[in-house]
């Protein structure tokens, strides 16, 4: 075991100036910048304005809540990697789903990548990506949140 | 593509093209102007995946309706409809 060196100061002394920490501030959120992807998310707003060719029973099947969910779920994956990697994720189709669900679809020249985002708050978005070959990935991930796996797939090359 | 498959009830509705001619197709749809037709051959569907088949099922307006079993979500579901769109080949285009 190897220590560093440094002053060791005891904790019991009065005369010891305590200082606290810095109140920790909620980072800002970074702002997706990336011109195409913000370009798709907004011609993604194109489901919504259609929706009455999706009518099922009376109700359009794709509502505002599950695109706004969809956009959430690509800026965390987006914002997370340009903060830890300083990469661009490639910008995917944003997409009508089936029953009312949103996709998010990359199509690349050397993988493929489909996540699900589904129309209910609390299920779980179902995604699968291969490489054209026998990589695979697939699977159910909580669409709130950042996620390593997806996110290793859209940096590969 | 992907959302052109659209299971429910467990299956993706297709027309037979034995029965229906692609503007026929389009046309039922609820919004034709918003559709496009895609044509995937019998043989491509059931080589893409053991899961997949396509079944016959004629409709009383409409005889060359046929459906794609697929299930109503999950991974499976996504990796079929992945699938599926790589063996499809547009036949008329979004707002043609």
């Amino acid at each position: 075991m190897s220590m560093s060196s440094g002053a060791i100061c005891d904790w019991r002394n009065p005369a010891l100036e305590l200082t606290a920490w810095e109140p920790h501030t909620e980072e800002e959120p970074i702002a997706c910048n990336d011109t195409a992807l913000e370009e798709e998310i907004e011609r993604a707003q194109d489901i919504l304005e259609n929706s009455d060719a999706w009518i099922e029973d009376g109700v359009s099947m794709y509502t505002e809540a599950t695109l706004d969910r969809a956009v959430a779920f690509l800026k965390a994956q987006s914002d997370e990697l340009r903060k830890s990697h300083g990469l661009h994720i490639p910008v995917p189709n944003i997409g009508p789903g089936p029953r009312g669900t949103i996709d998010l679809h990359w199509k690349q020249k050397n993988w493929e990548l489909l996540v699900n985002i589904p129309a209910t708050v609390d299920q779980m978005a179902s995604f699968y990506g291969d490489n054209y070959g026998v990589q695979k990935i697939g699977g159910s991930i909580d669409p709130t949140a950042f996620n390593l796996g997806i996110a290793n797939w859209l940096m590969t090359k | 593509m992907t959302g052109a498959f659209d299971p429910h009830n467990g299956g993706t509705s297709v027309d037979w093209d034995k029965y229906s001619t692609p503007e026929q197709t389009r046309a039922r749809a609820k919004r034709p102007e918003l559709n496009a037709v895609v044509r995937m051959g019998v043989g491509e569907i059931r080589g893409v995946d053991d899961a997949l088949d396509v079944i016959h099922r004629p409709l009383p307006d409409n005889q060359a309706h046929s459906e794609i079993p697929l299930p109503d979500e999950g991974p499976a579901q996504s990796e079929l409809r992945v699938k599926l769109t790589r063996i499809a080949v547009v036949v008329i285009p979004l707002s043609a």
